[in-house]
């Protein structure tokens, strides 16, 4: 028997590695998001002070909010304060509320996310097995069709969609609601909490099922809105890489050995195919953001969207940048996420980060 | 006397973009048990097509207008998909030119070979990964059993190949079809891995179809051998028989330009002329632009494969006593 | 001598050219494809003749009509009327050559910059390399949105702004993609080959790097003019676009939004949504398609 070399494996050690780095460039992109949007935001026009105070404020109180806010200092000092109050968990107060913008953050994100969560569910749900069932007939009708259903919903516009199903199932067929996330009435009547933020996952620990269902009804009009752009994307993409797989050499490996289709298709082929799928879904949590915020105005739902839109209508600038610093990390954290996902379903990814 | 694989005047074409491609034109030849045979020719001589389409492994384009193959006296073109797929990797199986693309990387190599015993003899995980583990030891891995869990990846090209040929015996087939098998590794590997094909048919005793390009491998391995020419079989016969006299002008041109130590100093003998193109092959024997001993026949009549010494055929006018 | 001069540039170019002409025959047979390309013909010929073919073409540059405010759809008014009286259709007429130019001039910006950025990157590698791919990575991981809010924002609204701010967000996606082909090309023996002969460095780029990286960008972009239609459209919604009376779709969409019930007059956000809808559609389409035929895996046909 010769001498055959083993080569270094993907170790945990490698892993951990990868893992670290990409952590460490997130927060380099965290605070480089801070530093842009702090230095652009300081461009409104409006007097920060002055709007805090109020219309009824005389000039002493004024005087006395700006000195309170460091808002004599120049621009690098208010930084300084800014970034002092960020590391420990202070991302000022809204000039509009007057409450600490965390608060104010903590109270309308869970909304966003939980929109945002149940379009990705749409999308992995639906768009995967439209995208397997595509690659592996490829040319047929279905394929024609999933691949024009796909385009389709990439191309639509988030807000007109919004509308037009609005228009349908609301006003036409009164199946769904249109505001809000759940009926008061029906949650003082079965004393219904916000605990976690998330409706649907309060209802079910605090057992209550019609606010639960309810919190699903209202839920889906906006999340089935959100979900057409991923879900088309993820489809293209499971379709693509499922085309390109099956021309692989190990594909024909496994029809060579006389392996059931099913088998091949679903288990060999899509572990493959898979990973740029999850990344693309990742990425499209980017689109999916603005459509949030877009479709929350819409539907009256009290997320980020909203606050960050009476915020912005406010000159509310610390409300603001706690927006975008929320965002930003939301999104670095889906991204590494993608990655560890990544890395997981193809050991090769690790060693080939390693190398470049 | 049946033999394990018979195949009659198979012929195959493929449709291209760029029209209709005549890839196999009555090939024909026999394996028997516990032979080695090898199937020998320049890359796009229908090699690689043949082999899969003993396995009926070609793509929606190809086509089959004729002939026959017949494995253990069975038409294997009359079975349906679901019979195939049951002969496939258990009755007969493949090992293909490039390992290291032939293993599905995000899977450990002990599950994919795991794998083929689970769906062809029925065992559970447990022991199909332990008779993995036995497999490996047997075609030379060390660390049987770590190995399991390994990905293609992490293996060199030479235990890549011998990973496949692991998952190649693992049902005991009947017919083991190596495709190129050593032309991915370095030389000092391709020894051993020739080696190892050799004891196992021995241990196994299954028969072996060798395709490969290069003579010196057909030499030392294969008991018989089948010489192809744009897509056509041109001579078939024992080893010792084709190398001593071959009858075919293409052999004897092949044979010619193998480079020889004593003939030092001397130009490398080269067949003028290039491989037809399968769109438009020649009329009539393929081989005649290029051969020497060309006559007018040659262009209008396509030669049979007749047996024309015993026991080794050639498809050749010269030897049906044509004169012009 | 012009006819030795042409049969030069063929020869030169017969490779690219005959791709150019498989990709047209490819196109033909794909039924998506076809219908994405008749559907963008349609748009730009509309946005040429928007002059010519509008009914209203006043009212469609901006003129009120103050008797017949948000009048339904009718044999006059084809889409419907406005809060200001004016004919949506003429109105939807002169705002697709703004949506046109939104999308083409982005990507028509973001392209050359990032692929030059990507070339640079990936051939001179070392620190350079190093950091423009940092650079690169952290303008990817800021969210688009935020990046061309704060553009918009910094450049004043209107077309323009619209129009950098979104070929900012897109120029990092095909920086990363050449910069891998360029490392995956780079170590190829046909350019060690040419390193080696000590060629200068632009003529090793210019033809050997480029033509061979800018495959999966150029694919990238193809898809991208639907996006960027799009996501103008948002960012014009949102108020960073030209100012009104200009019939730019997403101020339309705004005021549509504001002003009048969606719900009640219907005509005025359903027609234009299509409009939109049909436009990003038809360049999706046919980004499709060339992906299909441009991206050499899908492309490969196995012989197994």
């Amino acid at each position: 028997m010769g001498q055959v070399a083993i080569r270094r494996r993907g170790t945990s050690h490698a892993f951990a590695r990868f893992i670290a780095r990409r952590a460490i460039l997130s927060v380099f992109v965290v605070f480089g998001v801070v530093v842009v949007t702090f230095f652009l935001s300081n461009v409104i026009p409006a007097d920060p002070a002055a709007l805090w105070a109020g219309p009824q404020a005389r000039p002493e109180e004024v005087a006395r909010i700006r000195e309170k806010f460091h808002l004599n200092d120049p621009l690098p000092i208010r930084f300084y304060y800014y970034v002092a109050a960020l590391v420990t968990g202070d991302l000022g107060t809204s000039i509009a509320t007057h409450r600490p913008v965390v608060a104010d953050l903590l109270d309308f994100l869970p909304a966003t996310l939980e929109l945002i969560l149940a379009a990705m569910v749409i999308a992995i749900v639906v768009g995967i097995p439209l995208g397997v069932i595509s690659g592996i007939r490829e040319r047929s009708w279905v394929d024609h069709l999933v691949r024009f259903l796909a385009i389709g919903g990439v191309s639509l516009p988030a807000f007109w969609l919004a509308v037009l199903l609005e228009l349908v199932f609301v006003n036409k067929l009164g199946w769904l609601p249109v505001e809000g996330r759940y009926t008061d009435s029906l949650a003082i009547a079965t004393s219904f909490r916000e605990v976690t933020g998330f409706v649907v996952l309060d209802a079910l620990l605090q057992g209550n099922p019609s606010v639960f269902f309810d919190g699903l009804i209202h839920l889906i009009l906006p999340a089935v809105t959100l979900a057409a752009y991923p879900v088309g994307l993820v489809a293209r993409m499971v379709r693509a890489m499922m085309i390109e797989v099956l021309g692989e050499n190990y594909i024909r490996t496994a029809k060579a050995y006389g392996l059931p289709a099913r088998l091949i298709h679903y288990r060999y082929a899509l572990k493959n195919a898979i990973g740029p799928a999850i990344v693309a879904l990742g990425l499209s949590f980017a689109f999916s953001l603005t459509g949030a915020f877009l479709i929350e105005n819409i539907f009256s739902w009290n997320g980020l969207g909203q606050y960050a839109w009476d915020s912005s209508l406010a000159s509310d600038y610390p409300a603001i940048l706690g927006v975008a610093l929320v965002v930003a990390i939301v999104y670095v954290v889906v991204n590494l996420i993608v990655d560890i996902v990544q890395s997981v379903l193809d050991p090769r990814v690790v060693l080939a980060r390693e190398a470049s | 006397m049946t033999h394990l694989l018979e195949m009659r005047d198979l012929t195959l074409d493929f449709e291209t973009e760029d029209g209709v491609a005549k890839v196999l034109d009555r090939v024909s030849f026999d394996i028997a048990e516990g032979e080695v045979f090898g199937l020998v020719g320049e890359t796009g001589c229908g090699k690689t097509v043949t082999a899969l389409a003993i396995l009926r492994l070609l793509p929606r384009t190809a086509l089959i207008r004729g002939g026959a193959i017949r494995f253990a006296g069975e038409n294997l073109l009359a079975k349906s998909d679901g019979e195939m797929a049951r002969l496939r990797g258990s009755r007969m199986t493949m090992v293909f030119q490039d390992p290291a693309t032939s293993l599905n990387p995000t899977f450990p190599i002990g599950d994919q070979v795991a794998r083929v015993l689970t769906v062809h003899e029925g065992l559970d995980r447990d022991e199909a990964l332990a008779r993995a583990a036995e497999l490996f030891g047997r075609v030379g891995l060390p660390d049987a059993g770590g190995l399991l869990r390994r990905y293609p990846h992490e293996l060199s090209g030479g235990m890549q190949q011998r990973v496949m040929i692991a998952m190649a015996l693992a049902c005991r087939p009947k017919l083991l079809i190596a495709d190129e098998p050593t032309t991915a590794v370095d030389v000092t590997l391709q020894a051993q891995i020739l080696d190892l094909l050799l004891t196992l048919k021995a241990e196994f005793g299954l028969s072996v179809l060798l395709i490969t390009h290069n003579f010196g491998i057909v030499a030392e391995t294969c008991d018989r051998v089948g010489v192809m020419y744009a897509g056509t079989m041109a001579e078939v016969g024992r080893t010792s028989d084709v190398f001593r006299e071959p009858l075919h002008p293409y052999t004897q041109s092949l044979m010619r330009a193998l480079p020889r130590t004593g003939a030092r100093g001397r130009p490398l003998q080269s067949i003028p002329g290039m491989v037809p193109s399968l769109l438009v092959p020649p009329t009539g024997c393929r081989f005649h632009p290029r051969c020497e001993f060309a006559m007018k026949t040659c262009a209008a009549r396509r030669p049979e494969l007749l047996e024309h010494r015993p026991g080794h055929r050639a498809a050749c006018l010269l030897y049906e006593g044509v004169r012009e | 001598m012009f006819g030795t001069r042409f049969a030069a540039f063929y020869r030169r170019h017969e490779g690219s050219l005959r791709e150019f002409r498989s990709v047209a025959r490819l196109i033909r047979r794909d039924p998506l494809a076809l219908a994405g390309a008749g559907i963008i013909i349609a748009f730009v010929f509309v946005a040429l003749t928007a002059s010519l073919l509008a009914p209203y073409p006043n009212q469609g540059r901006g003129n009120s009509n103050l008797t017949e405010q948000l009048e339904p759809p009718s044999w006059e008014h084809p889409f419907g009327t406005d809060e200001f009286g004016r004919d949506l259709l003429s109105r939807i007429m002169f705002g697709a050559g703004l949506a046109l130019q939104v999308g083409v001039l982005s990507v028509v910006l973001a392209f050359p910059f990032g692929v030059l950025l990507g070339v640079t990157a990936g051939y001179f590698r070392g620190q350079v390399g190093e950091a423009i791919m940092r650079v690169t990575d952290m303008f990817l991981a800021f969210p688009p949105i935020l990046l061309a809010f704060v553009i918009a924002a910094a450049l004043g609204r209107g077309t323009g702004a619209i129009i950098v701010a979104i070929a900012v967000s897109f120029w990092p996606w095909y920086t990363r993609l050449v910069h891998a082909q360029v490392l995956q090309v780079r170590s190829q023996p046909f350019v060690e080959a040419a390193v080696a002969l000590a060629l200068p460095h632009r003529r090793i780029l210019r033809h050997h790097i480029l033509p061979n990286s800018i495959t999966a960008a150029s694919i990238q972009a193809s898809m991208d003019v639907g996006s960027a239609i799009l996501i103008g459209a948002a960012l014009s919604w949102l108020g960073l676009g030209p100012e009104p009376p200009t019939p730019d779709w997403g101020v339309m969409f705004n005021a549509a939004y504001r002003s009048a019930s969606l719900v009640t007059y219907w005509w005025y956000g359903v027609f234009l949504g299509i409009a939109l809808f049909l436009v990003v559609l038809g360049f999706n389409l046919v980004g499709d398609a060339m992906r299909e035929v441009l991206d050499p895996k899908v492309r490969r046909r196995r012989i197994w």
